[in-house]
């Protein structure tokens, strides 16, 4: 090859996991350390989310979220600069007291991106900033890659008593957001312990209220392949080809649909069958719901809890994106969870 | 190795115990780190002639045409070699088309077709975003225009 892929950072990395999921979830004690919800926790910023499930189960969901308004997303754009968030009204009801979850516009591991999420505030900048700011931060792990510069992270629990005015370790902090960190900056905004209170701190900033209804698609007549009960440690290939078919799914590609008889040249794509060609009932419609927003991880959580009441004995499949280029897929199969984890 | 479904009888009667069979599947972990494929996102770019509307109200283009416009795009490129880079297109919506090459044949097609230009010097193609993983093609930080 004479164009090498230079440009790879390290070998792309996908982390698949077969587990199995209890019959019963108790609403009250979640088992928040096990897969699928310590996938769903482990991403704080998502920015896309797909839910495809078959079709009678499907019209249960929407149901259910149409009633419990759980399925409507609520955020805010909004610009602020890091002093308006560390001082008054904002600091004291949304940090110290309240939950909410903040991101800064900017391209990550380009821009300076500044986070907020359960009190913690992380700035990512790079060198000649980190240098000015004269906070403490650490250098951001770039796998050893020559030719990129390096980026800081610092983070800094706002939650802690001593950060408060007049304390010199927070003092440092109001400093470096008047005299280094002082620009405008486009935000989005979500408050996590009343997602609908627009009347708070936040109003005096001209927020931009948004709401993100899920956008319902239906993909008819789709192949099935067949979903594994247990996937051995060296099948690569099953988890590979699933992965595949559902990211498929998730565009509503007619390569999945039965009877797509696209010539060869234009895509040689096949849905993975069994080796005994018995597979032939397995067509069913599908329906995808995507939601765009800014979403916090409790509002997919809520909405895995209410799929999975809705589907029963079926399946399901949840993709996520997030702002940082993360994403995961959960295959939701009975009791047979299936999750891949990877960058981009 | 231990489920006691597969132990001989004998076995079986010394650990009356053991008889539960465990329904659960265990867990396994994988780390796929060799992708076949990569997906990549494609966006044409209409060429905008005289009449020059903000809305470009250009026919979406079909499979085929599709098919012959990254051909030529390759072939101009890379050659022989970029006649040999084979893809599927697996969706097009408007002016949005995904598809999917080999994962080694990615810088090449990428190079090859962010720097084509039509005959009349304005249609192109925009790459937004790949993937080794996803069809979706990623979002590159796009954010879904959140920030916009």
């Amino acid at each position: 090859m004479f164009l090498l892929n230079k440009d790879e950072k390290s070998p792309p990395k996908c982390y698949f996991t077969s587990s199995s999921l209890a019959a019963y979830i108790d609403h009250a004690q979640i088992p928040r350390k096990k897969k699928p919800f310590s996938t769903i926790l482990a991403h704080t910023f998502t920015h896309t989310l797909d839910i495809a499930l078959p079709n009678p189960s499907a019209e249960t969901l929407q149901k259910v979220l149409s009633n419990a308004k759980d399925g409507t997303l609520h955020f805010a754009k909004v610009y602020l600069k890091l002093e308006d968030i560390l001082t008054g009204d904002f600091f004291n009801a949304y940090i110290k007291t309240g939950n909410i979850l903040m991101l800064s516009e900017g391209r990550p591991g380009v821009d300076p991106v500044f986070s907020l999420s359960d009190g913690i505030l992380r700035l990512e900048i790079d060198r000649p900033t980190f240098e000015r700011v004269g906070l403490e931060g650490k250098p951001i792990p770039s796998a050893g890659r020559k030719h990129i510069k390096v980026r800081y992270a610092v983070e800094l629990n706002l939650r802690l008593p001593s950060m408060v005015r007049g304390k010199p370790g927070f003092e440092r902090v109001l400093w470096a957001a008047r005299n280094v960190l002082n620009h405008s900056l486009a935000w989005v905004f979500c408050n996590l312990r009343e997602p609908n209170d627009s009347a708070g701190p936040i109003a005096q900033h001209q927020p931009v209220w948004k709401t993100s209804q899920p956008q319902v698609e239906t993909l008819r007549n789709v192949l099935i392949p067949p979903f594994p009960d247990h996937v051995s440690e060296n099948d690569h290939e099953t988890a590979e080809e699933l992965l595949e078919w559902l990211s498929l799914v998730n565009i509503l590609s007619p390569r999945v649909q039965k009877g797509d008889n696209v010539d060869p040249a234009i895509s040689r794509y096949e849905v993975p069958t069994t080796s005994n060609e018995s597979a032939e009932g397995s067509t069913r419609d599908l329906v995808r719901l995507r939601w765009r927003g800014f979403m916090p991880s409790a509002f997919i959580e809520k909405l895995l809890l209410a799929t999975l009441k809705s589907v029963g004995e079926d399946w399901y499949a949840i993709a996520a994106r997030s702002f940082d280029g993360q994403a995961y897929t959960i295959l939701q199969n009975g009791s047979h969870t299936m999750t891949w984890e990877y960058q981009g | 190795m231990a489920n006691p479904d597969t132990l001989p009888p004998n076995e079986q009667t010394q650990h009356p115990k053991r008889k539960r069979t465990s329904t659960k599947p265990p867990t396994t972990s994988i780390t796929l780190s060799n992708p076949h494929w990569s997906y990549i996102h494609l966006q044409h770019l209409p060429s905008t002639t005289a009449n020059s509307n903000t809305t470009p109200n250009t026919t979406p283009l079909d499979a085929p045409t599709i098919h012959l416009h990254l051909r030529s795009a390759l072939t101009q490129f890379l050659g022989l070699h970029g006649s040999a880079i084979a893809f599927d297109i697996l969706k097009i919506e408007h002016h949005n088309v995904w598809l999917r090459v080999q994962a080694e044949d990615r810088v090449a097609f990428v190079a090859a077709i962010g720097g084509w230009v039509g005959k009349d010097g304005r249609e192109g193609w925009r790459v937004k975003g790949w993937s080794y993983w996803d069809a979706g093609g990623g979002s590159d930080g796009d954010a879904g225009g959140l920030f916009d």
